[in-house]
């Protein structure tokens, strides 16, 4: 079910890329990525394997310096900044494989960001009514969660900070369908209760056509079109999403 | 009866001298993996340290321990903002030869200021008669802080901010930098903290044995050995460690001599590492 209508999304954007170049020592994965994202939307990246839509994240939340381009986040170009500086003024990030800290238990995951931050404990209470599969399972260590329970857990991680947006890799990855719909439920809250954007990396088309507002199309290191969430849906046009011709 | 009541006293007070000497390397290879192979300059400071400041009258012993674990804390900022950030990211091996460089530095300076061989200081008075043995309350002393600063070490990282940062840091540095933490600084803090407890073990000995500036050279093997032998663990891993081969090597060379003693720790320590290449530790959940 969706929450609210396409075309009500203002013009404010909050996330510009422009002309994005990045890449690991090897070669240059990003060539000339651009990219808005409007406050109070989610945005939906896919692409075939490989085409560069985890560095896109990385370099975003300043994990992978860009060789060129801006990254300007409300108002402010953050290309330069730490990933620390830019958790701070707002950008949260779930990894793809959810890179728990296996030896803290979920509690103590939830305030590494809260304490990093300078937060009051309390501050997670919110955050984790939202998630209330995760309360009895706040002192067991993060190891020892479900593949699900982690995907939770390393949302409400990075919902705690309060960001202004989230960046997703892969969320569904793994993940049983019943907990998919919790996930997407706990988004569309996000965004309407935080005035939360996100940009969400997927190989799961259904699920990111179901929760997105706009799709993207990435292709060797760029965004090559636009397309209307439902499109992700016609099978037909699934094998250039996923490249499941190529062998 | 008072042969084995000496004996079990002997050996506390060798596992707790191990375990003192042993917990800044713990710390700083368990959070940074970083094997500091200035550790035994870090103790020989903290013991020239301690020595300097009794014997200039300035101040009591317990005074000057901390005094020493702090001067050793200020040096290891300098070396930790000179020569361990600049390598990070970098290989084990470029650390180790980084640090490696600097003990021999430490050294030569120690050499140059004290001389080879420098008057020591008494431990406090006092003895505890058991039957046709004395046992000075200084070494029945050493076993109690070393299970204090364990305890403070435990609750510094299970409770307190900086505690929680540094071992989210040590688990996944990138993450628990994109959740804003400082990793730079945690690190610094924790290299810090190892500086400080080597001072501070270096400082507790000062008052046993005979300072000069090779006395760290001649306890960071056997601190090597119960980190290694400790595993992932950093805490009670390195403690057990410390039991086992302080217990075993102090048994030892009480009924022959102290180099079979050592031996025996070696030996020990190499079949364990054998049977259990992760260490005591190494299937343990805990991160501590």
């Amino acid at each position: 079910m969706r929450m609210f209508e396409r075309s009500t999304w203002g013009a404010n954007v909050l996330l510009e890329v422009t002309d994005l170049h990045a890449g690991y020592s090897a070669g240059v994965v990003l060539s000339g990525l651009n990219l808005a994202i409007e406050s109070q939307c989610i945005v939906a990246v896919v692409g075939r394997n490989g085409v560069g839509k985890t560095t896109f994240i990385k370099t975003l939340m300043g994990l992978i310096a860009p060789r060129r381009g801006s990254i300007v986040f409300d108002g402010r170009n953050v290309a330069g900044m730490s990933p620390a500086a830019r958790a701070r003024i707002g950008m949260a990030y779930v990894p793809q494989g959810r890179r728990i800290f296996p030896k803290l238990t979920a509690l103590e995951n939830l305030l590494v960001g809260v304490k990093a931050a300078n937060l009051p404990p309390r501050a997670i209470e919110p955050v984790l009514e939202q998630f209330p599969r995760l309360i009895p399972k706040l002192n067991n260590l993060g190891a020892s969660l479900s593949g699900g329970e982690q995907q939770l857990l390393a949302l409400a991680r990075a919902l705690v900070l309060q960001p202004r947006v989230l960046l997703l890799d892969e969320p569904s990855e793994g993940i049983q369908p019943s907990m998919l719909d919790e996930i997407q439920q706990v988004l569309l809250q996000a965004q309407q209760r935080q005035k939360l954007s996100v940009l969400l990396v997927e190989q799961n088309l259904e699920f990111a056509a179901e929760l997105a507002n706009t799709v993207h199309v990435m292709d060797s290191g760029r965004i090559s079109r636009q397309v209307e969430p439902a499109v992700l849906l016609g099978s037909t046009l699934i094998p250039e999403f996923l490249g499941v011709t190529e062998v | 009866m008072d042969t084995a009541v000496v004996v079990i006293l002997s050996a506390l007070t060798s596992i707790a001298i191990l375990l003192l000497t042993s917990l800044g390397l713990a710390v700083v290879f368990g959070l940074m993996r970083i094997v500091n192979m200035a550790h035994g300059e870090f103790l020989m400071i903290g013991a020239f340290a301690t020595t300097t400041l009794v014997r200039s009258g300035a101040m009591p012993l317990w005074m000057a321990v901390l005094s020493a674990a702090a001067f050793c804390a200020l040096i290891g900022v300098v070396v930790e903002v000179a020569f361990i950030r600049p390598l990070h990211g970098r290989r084990l091996i470029d650390t180790l030869l980084a640090t490696f460089g600097l003990s021999l530095v430490m050294y030569q300076i120690a050499v140059d200021i004290f001389g080879t061989a420098s008057p020591g200081i008494d431990a406090p008075p006092g003895w505890l008669q058991l039957g046709r043995y004395s046992v000075s309350y200084y070494s029945l002393a050493l076993p109690f802080i070393a299970v204090v600063v364990t305890l403070l070490l435990y609750l510094l990282f299970k409770s307190t901010r900086y505690g929680l940062l540094a071992r989210a840091a040590a688990q996944d540095a990138e993450m628990a930098s994109a959740l804003g933490v400082e990793v730079r600084r945690v690190n610094l803090y924790t290299f810090v903290l190892g500086c400080a407890l080597a001072g501070l073990g270096g400082a507790l000995l000062s008052p046993v044995v005979a300072v000069s500036p090779g006395v760290g050279q001649s306890y960071i093997g056997q601190a090597f050995m119960t980190v290694v032998t400790g595993g992932p663990a950093f805490l009670l891993g390195t403690l057990s460690a410390s039991a086992l081969l302080g217990g075993v090597a102090n048994v030892i060379s009480q009924f022959s001599t102290n180099m079979w003693g050592l031996t025996g720790l070696l030996l020990v320590a190499a079949v364990l590492v054998r049977v259990l290449p992760r260490g005591l530790s190494g299937n343990w959940s805990r991160q501590l």
